[in-house]
């Protein structure tokens, strides 16, 4: 579905003229392309998006080319006796723990997208139904993404504690074996992995409840005539209509898990035995407690890399996808 | 006028000029010193605002010319990130008080800290042996210790030994194993010990002791190489494993909650019968638990402990802040001052000297405190090099599969031993 079937003129820009352009637009003289169109003035949209792009530069554009450029440079934490070692800090971090870093936030990554979209999507078709005091059911999914997670964490490590938390004690009262859910690597994992979901899913309620409110109700309600089912308007017309958004959400909530961080810091520390070491927290690791940072920028360069491929793969894999749908 | 008078009225007006000058420079030096003190920063992680002031105002009350200026900077984890960027940025403060003092050799990197080698001699030589040898890396002074010291000893519930028919509690390894043994009732869910797991600091610093008690070290003296991997090292490691994996007397699953390693909650739920761990954690057992604190275990070799220090580094800032960071130092390490420090934090004092002062016999006579100061005799710091975290990480990491049976204490310290190698190397 394309922009200029569902939004307005004025959305596009393509009938509308803002006053203070038109005044701006009057006091030049316009020119005219080959074809007879207005030909916009190219600088006054560059200007506006000066600042931002400039601040980007200077805040996030800059260090990360002075951490790429410092992943080639092994020396101190003070930078007194820096020497150029090409590729080594990579090798290091790779081979130090870094690589199965890699492999734990993959793991986590691809259950926390899965889960928190599964649940977020649920959660949001449901509140998307039209009943009395439904709306009201949305405030406590948004609660725990108001939370500071370091709070959350805190309960939650409370929630799971061998022997006194209150889970291994429900687990007792149906006279199932207790768990180590933060001792045990396996459970570790899942511990932070359910946690973090938790956490998060609101925010995938919200994007999907958004994207539902805006479906054409003329169509479900056609579909709804012809004798489609719930099932049936879910799979053939809300899922397809959806798909746009999902990609979004489906970006948002990649990066997300791949930036989960308080969490398994308050939680399990990145343990037991590096089970919750995804690559954000090796790099605060190596970079704020082993001062290694050398492979602390090494491996930040390859999570950036991984985030951009994954973000234009999945834009550039489902995105073509939707506009062709569209 | 001839050459000689010229030369004369030159030499007497350059002679008066170069007077006045002097006089001029005097007086205005000493307007200046008592119009303004000569005010410096010091950074800590150690006290709050209200001690801050306190130490503040005593300080210079007692050091006219000179002004203290505290600032608390982050808790003790995140404090040397922050000392790390403040040196990169220039605004780093003139004194440092540290709460790790293996943050020292690795600051030294920076080139701005002042070694302390012939300011505090008396006081330095005054200190308790294991305190006095953790403040000197490569030779030189890196740091004074301060009060404030807390070390490890063993808790044990007296009810649960009163029930399990122990009298006394256990001395040394050997015996604590067998206590632990008769103490662990599977059916209350009770363990008669704690074996701390986790990816924590606190595994190496409370595994450290049982090391050393056994005659073993975890560096060479050059600090060059591990040599926890040794027999003793080995044997210590061993003690743990069995309480936990052959005697099934100490838990597998850590107690941690909240980021607290030594996992006070184990002992204060009774989860276990004994624990070892610092004099803090007296403030979270309940009235009604009835426990006793006694030295920790000794190993085959003898007894030993852990010690935490408090140490104060002094910064290469001005001339004139770089002397007067010196008194301050001076100051708080001071018997007097030391003494007040130890008793206002409930910590410990790191000489005889402070142990004396009247304040602290009022301490030494509450309950268990003679106990923790009495340990600092033999207690040894951990050692200060730039690559410990790495190392301790290296050291908890394999501890921690030991305890949970993946690999067999010698194997783990070997591993453990050869990464720590690449560390210290690489340091």
């Amino acid at each position: 579905m394309g922009p200029s079937s569902t939004q307005p003129a004025a959305a596009t820009g393509a009938g509308l003229v803002h006053p203070g352009r038109a005044r701006w637009a009057a006091a030049r003289p316009t020119k005219k392309s080959r074809g007879g169109a207005v030909r916009r003035p190219l600088a006054l949209p560059y200007l506006f998006i000066a600042p931002a792009v400039g601040l980007t530069a200077l805040f996030s554009l800059l260090p990360l080319g002075m951490m790429a450029y410092r992943s080639f440079f092994g020396g101190g934490v003070f930078a007194t006796h820096l020497s150029y070692i090409a590729l080594q800090n990579y090798a290091n971090a790779l081979a130090q723990g870094g690589a199965h870093a890699l492999q734990v936030t993959a793991v986590f990554t691809i259950g926390f997208v899965v889960l928190t979209m599964a649940a977020g999507l649920g959660v949001a078709l449901l509140l998307a139904v039209k009943l009395p005091g439904v709306s009201r059911l949305r405030a406590p999914f948004i609660i725990p993404l108001v939370v500071p997670a370091a709070a959350t964490a805190l309960i939650w490590g409370n929630l799971f504690a061998p022997e006194f938390g209150f889970v291994n004690r429900i687990l007792n009262l149906f006279g199932l074996p207790e768990a180590d859910f933060t001792s045990s690597p396996s459970l570790a994992l899942l511990t932070v992995l359910t946690f973090g979901v938790w956490q998060f899913f609101g925010e995938d309620v919200i994007l999907y409840l958004a994207a539902l409110k805006s479906l054409p109700l003329d169509l479900l309600e056609s579909a709804s005539i012809d004798g489609a089912g719930a099932w049936g308007r879910f799979r053939y017309i809300r899922w397809p209509l959806l798909r746009r958004n999902t990609v979004l959400i489906l970006v948002i909530t990649t990066l997300t898990g791949l930036q989960t961080f308080t969490q398994i810091d308050i939680l399990t520390n990145g343990g037991p035995n590096g089970a919750t070491t995804t690559a954000l927290f090796y790099i605060y690791s190596q970079g704020f407690i082993q001062f290694n940072t050398g492979q602390a920028d090494a491996m930040g360069v390859i999570l950036f890399l991984i985030s951009l491929v994954i973000t234009v793969g999945l834009v550039g894999f489902f995105g073509r996808g939707s506009e062709r749908d569209g | 006028m001839g050459r000689t008078t010229r030369s004369k009225l030159t030499a007497t007006a350059l002679s008066a000029l170069a007077a006045g000058s002097v006089i001029g420079i005097g007086m205005a030096t000493t307007t200046a010193s008592a119009a303004s003190p000569v005010s410096f920063t010091y950074w800590t992680s150690a006290w709050g605002a209200s001690e801050i002031a306190t130490l503040d105002s005593q300080f210079d009350a007692a050091n006219p010319g000179y002004k203290a200026n505290g600032e608390y900077i982050a808790q003790s984890d995140e404090y040397l990130p922050k000392v790390i960027a403040a040196i990169k940025s220039g605004t780093y403060p003139t004194v440092l008080v540290d709460q790790n003092p293996s943050d020292l050799p690795l600051l030294e990197q920076s080139g701005k800290l002042l070694p302390l080698n012939s300011d505090l001699t008396s006081l330095t030589n005054a200190l308790y042996p294991g305190i006095k040898a953790s403040l000197f890396y490569r030779g030189e002074q890196l740091g004074m210790a301060l009060a404030e010291e807390g070390d490890i000893a063993l808790f044990y519930n007296k009810t649960d030994f009163a029930q399990a028919g122990i009298p006394v509690p256990p001395s040394n390894w050997s015996q604590l194993a067998a206590d632990a043994i008769k103490l662990t009732v599977p059916s209350a869910k009770r363990w008669g010990f704690y074996v701390p797991t986790g990816d924590a600091e606190w595994i190496s610093y409370d595994w450290e002791p049982v090391l050393w008690g056994n005659g073993g070290s975890l560096l060479n003296a050059s600090q060059t190489k591990a040599t926890f991997d040794s027999a003793a090292g080995v044997s210590a490691l061993a003690t743990w494993v069995n309480l936990v994996r052959t005697e099934k007397a100490a838990p597998t699953a850590s107690f941690e909650t909240g980021g607290n390693y030594d996992a006070p909650t184990a002992f204060t739920s009774n989860a276990v019968a004994m624990i070892t761990d610092g004099p803090w954690l007296e403030g979270d057992i309940p009235s009604s638990l009835n426990y006793g604190v006694a030295p920790y275990p000794s190993g085959t070799k003898g007894p030993s402990t852990n010690i935490g220090i408090l140490v104060t580094a002094l910064f290469k800032t001005t001339p004139a802040q770089d002397a007067a960071g010196v008194p301050f130092i001076k100051w708080l390490a001071s018997p007097k001052e030391a003494a007040y420090l130890a008793e206002t934090s409930g910590g410990l004092p790191s000489s005889p000297a402070q142990l004396s002062q009247p304040l602290l016999k009022q301490d030494e006579a509450k309950k268990w405190y003679s106990v923790f100061s009495g340990e600092e005799q033999f207690g040894q710091v951990r050692p200060i090099t730039p690559a410990y975290t790495a190392v301790s990480t290296d050291l908890w990491t394999e501890i921690n599969a030991a305890i949970a049976g993946k690999v067999t204490p010698s194997q783990a310290l070997a591993t453990a031993a050869k990464e720590a190698d690449q560390a210290l190397a690489s340091s």
